[in-house]
C-alpha cells in the first residue's frame, strides 16, 4: 500500500534529515522514500563501527498508522539487516529545517560527535517487514555482517516530538564506551 | 546537585506549602525558621542561578558558545525558549517559583514544560542527553 499523505512526506523528510546529518548516503534516502511509502521499512540503523563491530547504534523504528485504527509492524528478523554495497557519500550542506525534531537533532549531533571521538565509521542498515528480496534486488543491498556489540546494553529512547510513528533508541558497546 | 540549589528548592517548597495551608501555623513557623537559618544562603543561590560562566560557553550544554546576547547557544535555544516569568502564576513545571525575570519553556513535545531557572534547564538537558554527554571526553 502506497502512503502519500503530507504526514508521510514529513516523516520521510525527518528520516532524510537523519541521513543528512549522519551517513549522507543518497542510496539510503532512496531506500527510505520507497520503504516508508510502501510501509515496509520498520527500522533504520545508523551505526558507529570499527573492525566489523558495531559499537554505537541509533535504532530508529517506524510504525504505521492507518486512519483511526492503528497497527504497528515490527521487524522480527533482527539478524537480517541490509545495507548498501558501497557508500555513496554526499557533501551537501546540512539543511537545518525547523520541521525536524530539535531533540532528535541534538541527540544525533552528540551521537556523531561520540563516533568521531572514538574513530568509528558511520554506516547504515535497514530492517524491512516483508518483500525483502524485492528491496535487496531493487537497491542492490547485502546482508549486514558486522557484530553488534550494542546488543543487550542499556539503550536510551528518544521519542520524536513531531511524529509518534518515529522512535529512536541509542545504544553503545561496553568495549568502547563503558557504562 | 549543589547545596545552594537544594536549599533554594526546599525553601520554595516550604513557601508553597505555607501559602497553601495558611491555617496550619506550623508551616509558617517552619518557613520563618528556615528563612532565619538559611535566608542568606538562599539569596546567594538565587543570584548564582543567573550568573553566567566566565567563558562564553552556553550554560546549558556547556560546550557551544552562547548566541550573541542570549543566555543560551543556538541549538539550546531551539529546545528552551526564554520567556517573561510573568506568564507563570505560581510555580513552574519543575516545581519551583521563577528564579528571575525570565523562565524557560521546553516545548518540543507539544505541551510546554516550564523551568524556573538556568539550573533547572541544565538538569533537564542532562536528563535528556545524559547518556550521550557522559561519554564525551
Amino acid at each position: 500500500m502506497i502512503r502519500t499523505s503530507i504526514r508521510t512526506q514529513l516523516i520521510i523528510h525527518q528520516l532524510k534529515y537523519v541521513v543528512e546529518k549522519t551517513v549522507k548516503d543518497k542510496l539510503l534516502d532512496e531506500v527510505i522514500e520507497f520503504g516508508v511509502l510502501e510501509g515496509i521499512i520498520t527500522n533504520i540503523w545508523i551505526m558507529g563501527t570499527a573492525d566489523s563491530q558495531i559499537h554505537a547504534k541509533l535504532d530508529i523504528s517506524v510504525s504505521y498508522n492507518s486512519g483511526g485504527a492503528s497497527f504497528d509492524i515490527s521487524g522480527n528478523i533482527k539478524d537480517r539487516v541490509f545495507t548498501g554495497q558501497d557508500n555513496d557519500w554526499l557533501h551537501d550542506e546540512a539543511d537545518n529545517n525547523r520541521s525536524n525534531c530539535p531533540v532528535w537533532s541534538e541527540a544525533i549531533n552528540w551521537f556523531v560527535k561520540l563516533c568521531q571521538q572514538e574513530n568509528l565509521s558511520l554506516k547504515w542498515g535497514i530492517i524491512v517487514s516483508g518483500r525483502e528480496q524485492e528491496i535487496i534486488d531493487k537497491f542492490r543491498l547485502v546482508s549486514l555482517t558486522d557484530e553488534d556489540k550494542t546488543q543487550n546494553t542499556n539503550s536510551s529512547i528518544v521519542p520524536n516530538s513531531f511524529f509518534t510513528e518515529l522512535n529512536m533508541g541509542i545504544g553503545f558497546s561496553q568495549e568502547k564506551f563503558g557504562d | 546537585m549543589e547545596d545552594r540549589t537544594i536549599i533554594k528548592r526546599f525553601s520554595d517548597t516550604i513557601n508553597i506549602i505555607a501559602e497553601r495551608f495558611p491555617h496550619q501555623h506550623q508551616w509558617q513557623q517552619l518557613k520563618n525558621k528556615f528563612e532565619a537559618e538559611f535566608g542568606k544562603q538562599k539569596d546567594q543561590a538565587e543570584t548564582a542561578s543567573d550568573k553566567l560562566p566566565a567563558n562564553d560557553n552556553c550554560p546549558c550544554c556547556n560546550i557551544r558558545k552562547r548566541c550573541g546576547e542570549n543566555l543560551l547557544c543556538d541549538e539550546c535555544l531551539k529546545l528552551y525558549r526564554p520567556v517573561n516569568s510573568s506568564i507563570i502564576e505560581n510555580i513552574c513545571d519543575c516545581g519551583h517559583r521563577p528564579a528571575g525575570p525570565e523562565i524557560f519553556l521546553f516545548y518540543p513535545y507539544g505541551r510546554s514544560h516550564s523551568l524556573c531557572s538556568i539550573d533547572c534547564v541544565k538538569d533537564h538537558y542532562r536528563q535528556l542527553f545524559g547518556p550521550l554527554l557522559r561519554r564525551l571526553k
